[in-house]
Order: structure tokens, then sequence, then C-alpha cells
């Protein structure tokens, strides 16, 4: 396959399981072209994360198959912006802010510097993120939003054609929700965006459509606002996710 | 203090002498080692692998005694015994991710045993606790130079993996992202961390090792903002630490193990409490302002 025109995710009838008989996902099959920006959503102990690792390469799927930019998962890791959870990172550990962002210009083989123009661009990543002057302070004396700012632009120094994003805005607020999404929009069209949304019936109306992933993955259609005035409650432009009644998410089925 | 002074520098007797300069040649390897054990949350790991080493120990006094092999000195054991530890915890991390806390304690317990085992059924009298406890005012100028060559290794490791070894104690599942190979970076700081308390317990004694391998780097952290910064703080501290307490003991007539290890709490107790203090000051003083 020339992998210069191979779709930025190919996920062809996917299983796993932790333990035998317990299907996580079940004959799991979607494409997310390049420059598409998608989000996964779906109940807690759907899938949502396992899916995330499987894309990773972090798993090895019991059968089918999961290519990334056309390459196998572990082969297309340097092109892949990833950001994690950001409860699963050590608030005590002393680094500041611009370590963290040249983080990710670490590669193998080890070197004892990190290359000139990589801290170029970091820098100028971390200005357009808006967050240069922030670049002495302590990682963990930074506010949530600050953060994922921080977490974003390492992703980016990376400079990925996929922006793979686990639960960017879990616990924020909804100006920073709201601004977090701007800085994602501002990103569209220059590589392919999937988040993993906590959120289960709105997202922001950023996305193309969404990922339900519910053991099986449903792929929904974005609907418009409806009368409601969701701006009163998110403060910012939401939309609905149209779910299917075969994927039971809403009652929490899993 | 003016006796200290000259006892260090002008008495005939070295041993004050090769006590200080060992607490400045360690505090290098167990400032950066420290850095690691404390970030990477490694202490239980360290407390193992130091504890297990005594297996190692019994085992070579045994063969030695009761079997005549001759070539395998304590030391030998012992590194033997750290290395397999660490080997085993790696391996826990990489299998059963979940369950390494209790394969981390059961090397401890096991080491223990296999080592009183082996000491039990060695025949004649082993000094056991010249091998736990150590003694850092009986140590050697070879001693001095063994910690030297340790110096070097630490060092090396530490600046050519440092971005790998910081990213890997940050954040695991990024570095695995950007290629690097995150078992073989653990193996490799388990290893150096094996290494540097196999050396060190010989000379000074368990307690002090795991105390100087935790406290400065803890204290340390308190205080820096950067990660490489925690390195050079916690070495300067375990100096501090070691020359004060080495000072304390010579003055009070007191046993200097304790008194460096206790030194050195005080201090860490001290830094946490302070940095509380001046957080507290500081928000009170923003929310007025405010």
């Amino acid at each position: 396959m020339k992998t210069d025109d191979a779709p930025a995710i190919e996920v062809q009838k996917l299983n796993f399981s932790y333990s035998p008989g317990v299907k996580t996902l079940d004959n799991i099959s979607f494409t997310v072209n390049r420059n598409d920006m998608v989000c996964i959503v779906g109940p807690n102990g759907g899938g949502k994360s396992t899916l995330l690792k499987l894309l990773c390469g972090f798993l090895t799927p019991d059968s089918g198959t999961v290519a990334i930019l056309g390459y196998d998962p572990v082969t297309a890791r340097p092109k892949i912006g990833y950001m994690p959870q950001m409860s699963l990172l050590d608030p005590a550990f002393p680094i500041c802010a611009l370590e963290v962002v040249l983080q990710g210009l670490v590669r193998r083989p080890a070197t004892l510097f990190l290359p000139t123009a990589g801290k170029k661009r970091a820098i100028r990543i971390m200005a357009e993120l808006g967050i240069d002057n922030l670049r002495n302070a302590r990682f963990s004396e930074l506010s949530g939003g600050q953060r994922q700012r921080v977490l974003l632009a390492r992703a980016l120094v990376t400079q990925p054609e996929l922006l793979l994003l686990d639960e960017p805005t879990a616990g924020a607020d909804a100006e920073v929700q709201r601004d977090f999404h701007q800085m994602l929009h501002s990103l569209r069209g220059k590589m392919t965006i999937m988040v993993v949304s906590h959120h289960l019936q709105y997202v922001c109306g950023c996305y193309d459509y969404a990922l339900c992933v519910n053991r099986q993955l449903h792929i929904h259609q974005l609907s418009n606002r409806d009368s409601f005035n969701w701006d009163d409650v998110f403060d910012h432009g939401m939309r609905k996710i149209e779910h299917s009644p075969d994927c039971d998410c809403i009652e929490g089925k899993i | 203090m003016n006796d200290f002074f000259n006892a260090l520098f002008f008495s005939p007797m070295p041993f004050l002498r090769y006590a200080m300069l060992l607490g400045i040649a360690g505090s290098i390897a167990f400032g950066i080692v420290g850095t690691w054990v404390v970030t990477r949350r490694l202490s239980s790991l360290a407390g193992a692998i130091s504890h297990s080493v005594l297996g190692g120990i019994g085992l070579a006094a045994y063969l030695r005694n009761a079997c005549g092999i001759n070539w395998i000195t304590p030391i030998l054991g012992a590194m033997a015994a750290a290395v397999i530890s660490a080997a085993i915890i790696a391996a826990a991390r990489k299998y059963s991710r979940e369950r390494d806390d209790a394969v981390i304690n059961a090397v401890w317990a096991v080491g223990m045993a296999g080592g009183l085992l082996f000491l039990g059924i060695t025949p004649g009298y082993v000094d056991l606790e010249g091998y736990l406890f150590g003694n850092i005012l009986l140590v050697t100028g070879s001693d001095l130079i063994t910690v030297l060559i340790l110096d070097c290794a630490v060092i090396a490791a530490a600046m050519t993996f440092f971005h790998s070894i910081m990213l890997f104690s940050f954040d695991p599942e990024f570095a695995e992202m950007r290629g690097l190979k995150t078992n073989r970076i653990y193996f490799m700081m388990l290893l150096i961390t094996a290494l540097t308390i196999v050396i060190m317990v010989n000379l000074i004694g368990i307690i002090l090792v795991i105390a100087l391998l935790t406290l400065p780097a803890a204290a340390a952290g308190t205080i820096v903002r950067r990660w490489g910064t925690m390195m050079a703080a916690a070495a300067v501290l375990c100096m501090i630490f070691t020359g004060g307490g080495l000072a304390g003991s010579y003055l009070w007539n007191l046993p200097p193990g304790p008194v460096i290890v206790l030194f050195a709490a005080l201090v860490y107790v001290a830094a946490v409490a302070g940095k509380r203090t001046v957080e507290k000051y500081l928000r009170k003083k923003q929310h007025r302002i405010e």
C-alpha cells in the first residue's frame, strides 16, 4: 500500500478481550480519513481507552488489523502526537513547562543535547498556544488549563500527522474547554485529530463525527444544536450526538 | 569545632579524612541515583535490592567456607544477588504491571531469608554486622577509588540517557510513543541503582544507604524546578548531611551513621514544612491583593 495515500486510521474486524470469553471490543471496523477531526465517546468500561491503546500499539488485537497512516501502530508511533490523561502524571515531579514540551524531541538513540531546530520549534509552538511566558514555571504549579496546553504543545512538537488526545478536557471548566477546542480548531486541516471525550451526549461543534464505542462501534453524525440554548449551559457551541437505538449507551448498558 | 577540623585535616590518623572523602564521593552517586529513585518512585525497590543482597552474601559465605570455592567473594555474591533481583523486578513490571509491588516485597523477604539460611548452615563465624551495617569510619583508600569509579559510571549513564530517563520517569507511555525502549531504560536504572547499593552497603551499611538514596533527593525535590537541578542539589545536600553528621558524631562522641540519618531527616522535614508555610503565606498574600 502506498502509505502517503493511506487513511489516517484503518481498523478492520478488530476483536480484543482482556480475559477469554469476555469481549472488550467486538468486531470493530472503521476508517478515519486524513485531516478528519473526530471524537471517541462511550460509557465508562465501554472500551474507549482499550481502543486508544490498540491504536498506539500498547495492546495487540486478538484478531483483525489496525493500520495507522498505512503502517502498523508501533512503526507509526513517531508520526503520532500523543497526549495522555493528565491525571496519570506525577504532580510532584520537578520539571518546568519548557522541559515537558522539549520531551517531544526525545528519540532513540539517546543524545546528550536535543536538536536546536527542535528547541526553536518548541518555543514557537508554546508562543502560538499562549504559554511562552510559563516556560520556566514548575509544571506542578500550573493550572489545569495551562498544563493541558503544555501537554498539547509537547504532542505538537513531535510534528505529528495524527494527534491522539486522551480525555484532554477531563475536569476542566467550561471556559477552559472552550479555549482548548478553539486551539484544536485552529489545527484543523493540518493533521488528523482524534479526541477521546468523557462526555457521552454532547461534544464540541468542531468535530466531523463521533465514534461511539460500547463493545461494538457505531459512527454517529452530529446534529446541529437544537432549540435548547446550549450556550447557556456550556458557554460555547456544542453539538448533540445522535446515538442510534442499538448502541445502548444512554441507559449506560454495557 | 576546631577539634573536628584538626582531626580532619592534620591528624596522622586518616580515618576521619577518608570518611569525609567517601561522603563527598558517594554523594555524587547518591544525588543522581537518589533522584531516579525518588522521582520514579523506586524507594521500596531500592529497599528490596539492598536487603536481597544478604542472600548473595550468605550463599557466597557458604560456598567459600563449606564447599571451599574461594574465588567467590562476598561482594561478588552481593553483586549477583542485586543483579538477579533487579532482573526479577524489571520482568515483573513488564509482564504483570499491577503486581510488581508484591514481587518487590517477595524479593526483599526471600533474599533475607536465603541469606540467613545460608549463614546458618555455614560453619564458623561470619561477621554479618559488618556486611549489613558497615562503618563509614573504617573505609580505606581502595574503597575510595571504587566509589570514584562508580561515580564515573553513574555520571556517564546519567548524562548519555538524561532525556530518556527523565521522560521515562515522568511519562512512560509518552516515552514509549517516542520509540524509546522503556523496559531497557528501566532495567538500566535498576542495574545502576543495584550497583550503587551493593558498593555502598558494603562500606556504610543498609540503613545509611537507604537514607542517603531517598532523603537528600526528596529534600531537593521540594525546592527545585528542574529534574537536572534536583540531581545536583541532592548531591550537595548529601555532602552536607554526611559532613555535618560526621562533625556532629565527632563532637558529641556518637556513632556517625545514625547522626547522619537523623540530621538528613530533620532537614527534609524542615524543607517540607518550610515549603508549605511559604506557599500558605503567598496564597494569603495573593488573596489579599485580589
